[in-house]
């Protein structure tokens, strides 16, 4: 165990996941409590799709990433404002097309297309210093957001028309959620995958809605499960020699698995459903 | 809390006075005992008191209310009808309120103000109202 410690790669991958965990669980409380979960999944093809473009252009993937996510939140937010559609029509909208062209740009690239796979499944132990400087931004970032705007953020989740109507700046709101959104899934994009980080985003926050109905305990459970999550999922992988981002993401769905199990929410719904039908019951 | 919000400012904490004037609120409109329970698992009418103490936290000077009875049963009409005559006659408050319900109107308001495709069609007393 202390050898495993000691070793530069695994601490490395250590910080890394522990990094993605709470920037990502901090964003999906807002993405699961907005009940647009599948913006995780949009923003992660984004991503992908613009270190694609990267790799064919021969710029640095992690920007031209950065400013592809930018573009989709740029996107998305005016069309999930129009009034004629749903946000997740407009989310499904900008997926497909993200989709498109990343599938477009990874038949554009010649030779081996190991450097863009990679992309998709992430590689934890081999993390650079760069993309570890980028996480830890990123997980400062969102949660001093989270922190500083917590009552806006509250008042937007809850309705954003109220938060129009009390004078707080929802739209801006709004928008800088998709924004975090697209930052956090670019940051995690070399060290969990373009495909698994949708996981780490909405599975820590989905079972901490379980457990509380206070979102700033949620903030807190999500990113407890978040790193958790991380930290259980990378030794596990170690032990058992299994690929890390996927023992990391089986890690957060079990641990949803047990949160929903002791969820006390389902208890009380039972609670209610049960004395609804002994109300029922004929005399 | 989010009824104080717009008093504190985007980067303002919430204070001691702040949750005095929830606390107060809530008790006026009967619904301290709410105080912990989530918004989602509220009645009709209990969502309504709750949205009213939100109003009131906010200090108003005038209260504009748009269909503050819809969708609710007949007892909780009563009781948010109730409560709205009593609002008015303790804290002298202006209220506006905007409804289809003419029988709530009638027994709530001192001056009906009947609109048709947006243009005030007529003007008239509670009593007038009744009688018309």
């Amino acid at each position: 165990m202390l050898e495993m410690l000691r070793d530069p790669f695994f601490q490395r991958a250590a910080l890394a996941t522990l990094l993605a965990g709470i920037a990502c669980s901090t964003v999906g409380v807002l993405v699961v409590t907005m009940r647009v979960s599948f913006l995780g999944v949009c923003m992660s093809h984004a991503a992908f799709a613009g270190a694609l473009l990267g790799l064919v252009i021969g710029v640095n993937p992690m920007c031209s990433a950065i400013v592809l996510s930018l573009v989709a939140a740029g996107v998305l937010g005016p069309l999930a404002d129009r009034g004629d559609f749903s946000p997740d029509t407009a989310i499904g909208i900008v997926f497909s097309s993200a989709l498109g062209v990343s599938f477009l740009l990874l038949s554009m690239i010649p030779g081996p297309k190991t450097e863009a796979l990679g992309l998709l499944w992430g590689s934890v132990l081999t993390v650079s210093s760069g993309s570890l400087y980028l996480l830890a931004a990123v997980a400062a970032a969102t949660s001093l957001l989270a922190i500083g705007f917590f009552k806006e953020i509250q008042t937007v989740i809850f309705s954003r028309e109220l938060a129009r109507s009390l004078g707080l700046p929802a739209t801006v709101v709004f928008y800088g959620i998709l924004v975090t959104s697209g930052l956090t899934t670019t940051a995690s994009l070399n060290a969990i995958g373009g495909l698994l980080v949708f996981s780490l985003m909405v599975n820590p926050a989905a079972a901490a809605y379980q457990l509380t109905y206070s979102l700033r305990k949620m903030f807190i459970i999500s990113a407890v499960l978040g790193i958790a999550s991380g930290g259980l999922g990378l030794l596990l992988s170690w032990y058992l020699n299994l690929p890390t981002g996927a023992v990391i993401i089986v890690t957060s769905c079990v641990l949803f698995a047990l949160a929903n199990v002791f969820s006390p929410k389902r208890r009380a719904l039972k609670t209610n459903v049960n004395e609804g039908e002994a109300h029922e019951q004929p005399g | 809390m989010m009824g104080r919000y717009a008093r504190i400012g985007i980067f303002g904490r919430i204070k001691t006075r702040d949750r005095k004037i929830v606390q107060d609120s809530l008790e006026r409109v009967d619904a301290s005992h709410l105080t912990n329970r989530p918004y989602g698992q509220l009645s009709g009418g209990e969502m309504q008191r709750v949205n009213l103490a939100r109003a009131l936290a906010q200090q108003p000077r005038l209260l504009l209310l748009d269909e503050p009875t819809t969708f609710l049963d007949a007892e909780s009409q009563q009781t948010v009808r109730q409560l709205l005559l009593s609002i008015h006659s303790q804290e002298n408050l202006t209220t506006i309120v905007v409804s289809h319900d003419a029988d709530m109107l009638a027994g709530l308001c001192d001056e009906i103000v009947v609109m048709r495709h947006g243009s005030i069609e007529r003007t008239m007393s509670s009593r007038e109202f009744a009688d018309a």
